[in-house]
């Protein structure tokens, strides 16, 4: 993983969270893709762009981690709905906790780091 | 407004082409439906469009994740092109650049190091014709010839280095490129 800035890391950190934020919001209801635009445009920290999600959806469902549905709207053209399958279950309990682990760890790491600094400026 | 979105779809269909043609369907009629959602949420056109980004670039994204996930799309005309490309550019550059820096880098090399063994020698007088020591054609005197054998040497030794960094970052790159090569095919 290539990272030379600010904006990189950012965006390629996003990339790899995006999967498991779908999986959640997938798994809390079936929902179809502007849904999820929606449920992720809650946080900006998981802005995205929408160009980036269906092809992860269509990607997620071949793999077989979500089945898919279209089903006829009355406000519209007919939406695909997504629901989670018993292996996207298993995938998302599994990389939730691989997260739970991952958060833990850096979030101790940077309190550290802010700690040493402000000890640095406290000396200097 | 409409014209907008459908021209969008139909650019977004020609650019699938490599995907089957139920992948490409489904596809396109997904888009189709955002972009109704969204329209219907009140969203400019203008802006749902460049959210989804160009055509080619959403439907590279679909086809360099089908790549991801290995299946039936078949690698075809440009990427298999510039892979050739590359193999052969690479290949024919090669064959100049490898032995020309390589030559460079051991020639000057070993001039690096024995101008001032010669140096030395001249020096002490163990290597001298009839004329004296002699450099480009003009006699120098022995005072001299250690500090000019060692300027030489220096500027052969950093020749040298220079043609093995190149070297060295030459063949970094196109082992990267090879692995790409081979990521291209296998994935």
């Amino acid at each position: 993983m290539k990272a030379t800035n600010t904006e990189d890391w950012i965006t390629q950190a996003r990339r790899g969270l995006l999967e498991m934020c779908v999986l959640a919001l997938i798994a809390e209801k079936p929902r179809y893709g502007y849904e999820l635009v929606s449920g992720l445009g809650r946080w900006d920290s998981l802005t995205t762009t929408d160009g980036t999600l269906y092809p992860l959806l269509r990607r997620l469902q071949k793999e077989g981690h979500i089945a898919a549905k279209w089903q006829e709207s009355t406000e519209g053209p007919p939406r695909k709905y997504y629901r989670l399958t018993p292996k996207g279950q298993g995938l998302l309990s599994r990389v939730g906790g691989e997260w739970e682990g991952l958060a833990q760890a850096v979030t101790e790491l940077l309190k550290l780091s802010q700690r040493n600094q402000a000890k640095e400026k406290a000396d200097a | 407004m409409h014209e907008m979105a459908n021209r969008y779809l139909e650019d977004l269909r020609h650019e699938l082409q490599r995907l089957p043609a139920d992948d490409r369907d489904d596809a396109v009629r997904e888009i189709g439906s955002h972009i109704a959602d969204a329209e219907a949420a009140g969203r400019p056109l203008a802006a749902v469009l460049s959210q989804l980004g160009t055509a080619k670039a959403l439907a590279r994204a679909y086809i360099a994740d089908a790549y991801l996930q290995a299946s039936n799309v078949r690698p075809r005309g440009v990427a298999l092109t510039r892979v050739a490309v590359f193999v052969a550019g690479s290949g024919f550059l090669s064959i100049i650049v490898v032995p020309l820096l390589a030559v460079v880098a051991l020639t000057f090399g070993l001039t690096a190091i024995a101008t001032p063994v010669v140096g030395v020698l001249q020096t002490l007088g163990f290597i001298a014709d009839s004329n004296g020591v002699m450099y480009w054609g003009a006699p120098v005197a022995k005072v001299w010839v250690l500090p000019l054998t060692l300027a030489v040497s220096l500027v052969c030794a950093g020749i040298g280095w220079g043609a093995w960094r190149l070297l060295r970052s030459y063949a970094l790159r196109i082992l990267a490129g090879y692995q790409r090569v081979r990521a291209a095919l296998v994935g």
